[in-house]
């Protein structure tokens, strides 16, 4: 039935490895890719740069002095530091979440909003509600449970993750459709793109000139606007099919850094959340198999199978 | 020969004066072998047509030994019952009045269960007399109401392991085991030969399909009508209910002993309801597909498994439940159940659907209305078709406090903090470009100079003092190897600020 499919992509019982080392590298990257960033540095923005974005109005949200700013964000690094490492998991994760979302959200309110960081905000949210510190965590070997019954809490949280995922390349997708049609692919137009990234239009300016050479290779640069077009609309696909997650989770990836490269835009804390879509209960298991014997991690159960005859007179 | 017959032929007749006697006849022609001896009851079931007249007229003239007896009850478990009390035979063998069997059927039947004494029973096909016309929709879906049965050529036990169902139009039971199963049931005025089956599966016993023992039916023409099948697929669901017939056959095919111990909605286990909503959904593949026929036989199911559903709640309301309690508890079953599946409490899977749908629906709301609400956007950058090689953007110069003063534009992040390249464009773009904002620029641009200018003196970055600050409107045409960055093809002045107490001008 589709009620029971739908549940059991959500909360298929699951060991809770995937979603505990998605959480400790999760956490660990965005503490190292935020480790140097200084938010208190908008506190000494004038005001007259404060464009609020809807959700910063409606709750009265406002930059704060500098010195209030950098208390906040090295409680946010004491958070993200204590969730990676699974102290006092549950309520670490509630405070990234809700010291994240102001500190993330924070520059842009200031004239341009970025899209970057925002599935890592969502991220957050996802992690502040699940049981991601149930094990690999300082609380669970407190506890003296490291190893939780396979369960629904450590599924849904990375499919959770994925979906968002999956929502922001079919958007991304959608809008090229929506606003750009079938020229978005045959017309010069990424070859105008890639020719205007080396004119500092971006956050940071590309990695090398190769953009510059892709534009001047107009079908070369189609078949790549085709083939982003082709990875952002067929991401959906990886929430169903193991195959296609395979293909288009590197693909994806490739894409983010292939922009970063050629263009400029920086997708690095967004490339944290691609974690999730990584077995590492397999990837353990294949790794202990090759290292030792015996492994700890946990394995996958084999499948049963039932066969019934029928009986005929001879 | 002992003077009790080999075979008893027993058929229960209603108003069907005229087929009973095309019966008979068929049963006239029989060709039994030396030594086969049998007898004919004909049951009148409380007629009211010359069956009566036809039986008085036949009695003690035929040579099979017919006997004809009256029950007045009325219902064919009635009147086979009142055939079996009053057959003398081991093998008890059963036909309908509107069917007409093949000249070796009865030959058949003894040959079959002498070489099979394991079986209890042995049935065989029932092949149609078509009439002239037959509806283009008749196809092998729909014989079931036709009471048709082709299993093919190949004999099989029916049996708990395979309870495909024979029907007693042509159908013969050994008497031993009619007495111990009590007969048909008079519950079941209709499928009752269904019944009758699945206590003798339950019981241990097998049925032979033989294949060469046939029987034919004339198919009447008010049986070829929807009308008709639609009432029979209703009557059918009503009484396999009463059988739990969907609830006594698992998923392999197998009769099993009880009803599962399935969650009930009103009576009925959920996967029936799951089933119907599965025909329903077939049912509009096929009408959206044309095709007819498949569209007709998944209404029937609809209509079957309807009526089934009905019974059920009509009998199980009779206990006086609450029905939205019931409904209630139903759901609440099934929380239990996937909790125990999941190791997910209902609570917490409930929360869980609602953080989906905050994000899910945040997103797709953002995807629909091309608008931006962070965390959520419709991910539209890029998304717009660039049709000229030029780029339009504004940029911020600082003028240095030197001899011979230059523009240098303020791009570097480390000059512009908080502040990137686009970041600070775009807030210029958005204070300048609104009428209501554009009195900030000055502000804005005496901000970016003051910051700049406390930067450097932290030893933030090397570089020269700034005298003022400006903010222009540049045009480039786009240059392959972009030599042209630093010279834009034209540049407009919108606004300025001076270092100390500086005036801005246009």
């Amino acid at each position: 039935m589709l009620f029971t499919r739908w549940l059991r992509f959500w909360f298929e019982p699951a060991p809770p490895t995937n979603l505990a080392v998605s959480r400790m590298l999760f956490f660990g990257g965005l503490l190292l890719y935020y480790g140097l960033e200084d938010f208190s540095a908008w506190g000494a923005v004038s005001p007259a740069f404060w464009m609020p974005l809807p959700v910063f109005h409606a709750l009265h949200l406002s930059p704060l002095s500098p010195g209030a700013l950098a208390v906040i964000q090295m409680l946010w690094r004491a958070a993200l530091a204590f969730s990676a490492v699974g102290l006092l998991t549950r309520l670490s994760m509630i405070v990234a979440f809700v010291l994240g979302f102001y500190l993330l959200g924070l520059p842009h309110n200031f004239g341009h909003v970025y899209h970057f960081d925002a599935l890592l905000v969502v991220t957050l949210g996802i992690l502040a509600w699940s049981r991601a510190g149930d094990a690999w965590s300082i609380d669970a070997w407190l506890r003296g449970q490291d190893r939780p019954a396979p369960s629904g809490e450590y599924t849904w949280p990375i499919r959770m993750v994925w979906v968002m995922m999956a929502l922001v390349f079919l958007a991304a997708g959608l809008s090229k459709v929506r606003y750009g049609g079938v020229a978005w692919v045959t017309s010069a137009n990424l070859s105008i793109v890639l020719e205007r990234a080396a004119y500092h239009v971006s956050d940071a300016d590309p990695l090398s000139r190769a953009g510059l050479w892709l534009a001047a290779h107009p079908w070369l640069s189609r078949a790549v606007a085709a083939l982003t077009l082709v990875i952002e609309l067929g991401f959906v696909a990886a929430l169903v099919s193991p195959f296609a997650r395979a293909v288009l989770v590197p693909a994806a990836v490739g894409m983010l850094i292939g922009i970063r490269v050629l263009m400029g835009p920086t997708f690095g804390g967004f490339l944290l959340a691609t974690v999730f879509w990584v077995p590492w209960d397999a990837a353990g298991a294949r790794a202990a198999a090759w290292w030792r014997p015996r492994s700890r991690w946990h394995a996958g159960h084999p499948a049963q199978s039932e066969s019934a005859g029928r009986s005929e007179p001879a | 020969m002992n003077g009790i017959p080999d075979v008893s032929v027993v058929i229960s007749s209603c108003d069907r004066a005229e087929s009973l006697a095309r019966a008979i006849d068929s049963l006239r022609r029989q060709q039994l072998p030396a030594g086969l001896d049998c007898e004919v009851i004909i049951v009148d079931n409380n007629s009211r047509d010359g069956t009566s007249a036809l039986l008085q007229g036949l009695v003690g003239r035929e040579h099979l030994g017919l006997r004809a007896i009256f029950e007045p009850r009325q219902g064919v478990s009635h009147g086979r019952n009142a055939g079996v009390r009053a057959s003398r035979a081991p093998i008890v063998a059963f036909t309908d009045d509107d069917n007409e069997v093949d000249p070796q059927w009865i030959a058949t039947i003894k040959r079959m269960l002498d070489l099979h004494p394991d079986v209890a029973a042995v049935g065989g096909k029932i092949l149609p007399e078509w009439p002239s016309a037959v509806p283009r929709w008749i196809d092998r879906q729909h014989w079931s109401p036709l009471a048709i049965l082709d299993y093919g050529d190949r004999p099989f036990y029916s049996s708990s392991s395979d309870p495909r169902v024979l029907l007693t139009a042509n159908l013969a039971v050994r008497r031993e085991v009619l007495d111990r199963l009590g007969g048909f049931s008079p519950d079941f005025p209709r499928c009752q030969d269904h019944e009758l089956l699945i206590r003798l599966w339950r019981a241990g016993g097998r049925v032979l399909y033989a294949p060469e023992l046939v029987v034919r039916t004339r198919i009447a023409r008010e049986r070829l009508t929807r009308r008709y099948h639609r009432a029979w697929h209703t009557r059918h669901g009503f009484y396999s209910a009463s059988m739990q017939l969907q609830e006594i056959i698992d998923r392999r095919g197998n009769l099993v002993t009880a009803p599962p111990d399935a969650i009930r909605l009103y009576g009925t286990p959920g996967f029936v309801y799951r089933e119907l909503a599965g025909e329903m959904r077939n049912w509009a593949i096929a009408s959206l597909a044309g095709r007819a026929a498949l569209k007709l036989h998944h209404a029937h199911r609809v209509r079957y498994l309807s009526a089934y559903i009905r019974n059920n709640a009509s009998r199980h309301g009779g206990a006086g439940r609450r029905w939205g309690w019931e409904m209630r508890e139903f759901l609440a079953a099934h929380a239990r159940r996937w909790t125990r599946m999941f190791s997910v409490s209902g609570p917490r899977a409930l929360s869980v659907h609602l953080l989906l749908a905050i994000l899910v629906g945040g997103s797709a709301y953002d995807i629909m209305i091309g608008d931006e609400h962070w965390p959520f956007s419709p991910y539209a950058m890029f998304s717009t078709v660039e049709r000229e090689p030029v780029l339009e953007a504004l940029r911020v110069m600082g003028v240095t406090r030197e001899a011979v003063p230059r523009e240098i534009p303020l791009l570097d992040s480390r000059v512009i903090r908080p502040f990137d390249q686009c970041r600070l464009t775009t807030a210029f773009e958005r204070t300048y470009n609104n009428p209501v904002r554009r009195p900030l620029t000055q502000e804005l641009l005496r901000d970016c100079l003051a910051r700049y200018e406390a930067l450097r003196a932290s030893g933030g970055f090397d570089a020269p003092p700034l005298q003022a600050i400006r903010l222009y409107e540049m045009r480039w045409m786009l240059d392959r190897e972009a030599r042209n960055v630093a010279l834009p093809d034209q540049k407009r002045l919108l606004a300025e600020v001076r270092s100390a107490t500086a005036a801005a001008g246009f």
